[in-house]
């Protein structure tokens, strides 16, 4: 009994410490055969997109709720896109800031511009819902309220939509555009070598987490066939990429579809935001665990698997943790014994990991933003504390999900947007 | 910063003829404080250290190579190599087995879903259909999808209630006389 214990626990250590290095290679195993087979074949030039025959009418769709500040800017820079036939949706959701009146007064400068007010605020996925109603274009371009999209990049999403019917979303490129601070240089090799890759090697499996929530292009009529956005989920975006998946859709990363965006620079500010994440995915994985038995939806089983064994190593790595703590005052059992937190050759294998993870997200990315390099010594040891952040957020988001109440609405507060002036 | 932008387009600027995307970027250290510069700084070079603690048994290997007899002592007299070793044989059969495993899975979605399309025709949006599930006539929602400024307003159990429907230019000639 005692061997079993011991042998069980042996596994449960090494698969803590093994965990992150493993996912490390799968991600850039994953990215490496995404550029060779879809990314490097396209070109590196931004303003390059594929051509088409004709391309059909767009609506860029805002959802903007407080937004006085960013909304301008925003709209600005959707006037220089290069994008043939579009038309702007801004949606004020029930905005206590100057919004509305500053939307109202650019419509009547900016002609491809609609507003769409929402008398109160409703959440961003009923205002998404909305405006999709009110879009006069089959295909959807949705951008958050404070944003830059890259005037090329409606191209590069739509390109998929066309020439795909069975692609029902295309999720683009977003970039850091606050790196004032260390929280901000430390995102923006967060956004390369851990999403950038992820994103690519969720390709690979044929299936995504999920798309962007800041910039993500949809066909209308497959979200008219899955109901459109959920309002009581947390992270709509998550949501919406499950639900469609789910109905047989295809979702598409396009690296060359860019947008700019703007982080938070604070503590408080990235923890809210993770902890969003980490509780919007466990919530959305709750409403659709059933159908995920299904045989039928297999092509969902990577995302699954990558998921569940993420949280379940940010348990481990609790539990591993505690118990190191308490056998610091009490004897415990062999089996329970941790004696060191500190890795030993664990560590050399982890700090070479970190190396080739950065080396390779900055050869792949180098065509998308050839600043990083800058912030090398800002963030080469990131990958370790984006393992730490992932225990803590989801140690804390799971019990919240679960402890959320069915049905309730899920509605935003403005988040933190990092130093800017 | 350079972007790969093809020469033969002309390039896009902001406002203050600023070339696009290096105007996008706030890099602006100035707006720090004091403590949080100094306090940035010293808590990347305390991770620094740490990764570097990472590399302590692979230093004193080299250590070893420059005389220092401890190495031998505790990596080979002490055994301290076969717990490398050991790590090292788990460490390459995982790495392995996950790459092999997202190539394996990559061939089986190629072969099994690579020209396999349930929709072959793109799809139209529904507008009858559209119109039922949000109780509005199919008329009513081309006028709002006509509409330049659009207003919902809702029943207390969040129902739609109302939708006001103005085009654009005449709301903001109203908004102008207004001002």
């Amino acid at each position: 009994m005692i061997e079993l214990l011991q042998t069980v626990s042996s596994f449960f250590f090494q698969f803590t410490y093994f965990y992150p290095l493993f996912m490390a290679y799968l991600w850039m195993t994953g990215a490496l055969i995404y550029f060779f087979r879809w990314e490097k074949p396209l070109g590196d030039k931004i303003n390059e997109p594929p051509e088409l025959e004709n391309w059909p009418g767009v609506s860029i769709l805002v959802p903007c709720h407080n937004e006085g500040a960013n909304i301008i800017e925003t709209i600005s820079w959707l006037k220089k896109i290069k994008y043939p036939d579009y038309e702007i949706i801004a949606i004020n959701d029930g905005s206590s800031d100057d919004t509305g009146q500053i939307l109202d007064t650019l419509a009547g400068k900016v002609e491809k511009l609609r507003v769409v007010h929402l008398e109160t605020n409703q959440g961003k996925a009923r205002g998404l819902t909305l405006a999709a109603l009110s879009a006069k274009n089959e295909f959807l371009v949705c951008i958050d309220g404070d944003v830059v999209l890259d005037p090329w990049a409606v191209h590069w999403m739509v390109w998929h939509l066309v020439t795909s019917p069975r692609v029902g979303a295309v999720t683009g490129n977003p970039r850091i555009r606050n790196r004032s601070t260390l929280l901000g240089k430390i995102q923006v090799g967060e956004f390369s070598s851990i999403i950038g890759l992820i994103k690519r090697a969720q390709r690979v499996y044929g299936r995504v987490f999920t798309v962007s929530g800041a910039v993500a292009s949809f066909r209308k009529s497959a979200l008219q066939q899955v109901g459109f956005w959920d309002t009581d989920m947390i992270t709509e975006d998550i949501a919406i990429s499950w639900k469609l998946q789910l109905n047989f859709w295809d979702i598409r990363y396009e690296p060359h579809a860019l947008c700019w965006l703007l982080m938070p620079e604070t503590f408080k500010g990235l923890w809210q935001q993770r902890l969003r994440w980490a509780q919007g995915g466990m919530e959305v994985f709750f409403n659709n665990f059933r159908k995920l038995l299904d045989w039928k939806r297999r092509r969902m089983i990577m995302v699954l698997v990558e998921y569940l064994t993420s949280v379940i190593w940010a348990y481990s790595m609790t539990i591993i943790a505690l118990l190191w703590a308490v056998g610091q005052v009490i004897d415990l059992p062999p089996f329970l014994t941790v004696r060191t937190l500190l890795p030993g050759w664990t560590g050399v294998l982890l700090g070479v990991t970190c190396l080739i993870q950065f080396g390779l997200s900055m050869v792949i990315d180098a065509r998308y933003d050839r600043n990083m390099g800058k912030n090398y010594f800002w963030i080469i040891w990131y990958p370790l504390a984006f393992w730490l952040i992932n225990v803590f957020t989801i140690a804390v988001g799971v019990p919240k999900a679960l402890l959320k109440p069915k049905g309730q609405r899920a509605v935003w507060t403005s988040p933190d947007r990092g130093l800017q002036n | 910063m350079t972007y790969n932008f093809a020469d033969n387009v002309e390039p896009v600027t902001d406002a203050d003829g600023q070339p696009y995307p290096d105007c996008l970027i706030i890099d602006r250290p100035d707006l720090k404080s004091m403590p949080l510069l100094q306090g940035e700084r010293i808590l990347t070079v305390i991770f620094w250290g740490f990764w570097f603690y990472l590399w302590l048994p692979l230093v004193s290997l080299l250590a070893w190579g420059f005389g220092f007899q401890i190495f031998y002592k505790q990596m080979i007299a002490l055994g301290g190599f076969h717990g490398f070793i050991q790590q090292l044989s788990v460490f390459t059969s995982g790495v392995a087995l996950v790459s092999g495993a997202i190539a394996l899975w990559s061939l089986y979605n190629l072969k099994r879903y690579g020209s396999y399309n349930r929709r072959n025709r793109l799809l139209e949006t529904d507008m009858a259909q559209l119109a039922a599930s949000f109780n509005m006539p199919s008329r009513k929602l081309t006028e709002i999808q006509e509409a330049g400024r659009i207003v919902f307003s809702f029943a207390e159990d969040d129902a739609i209630k109302d939708v006001d429907l103005a085009p654009v230019q005449q709301h903001a000639r109203r908004q102008e006389r207004a001002n």
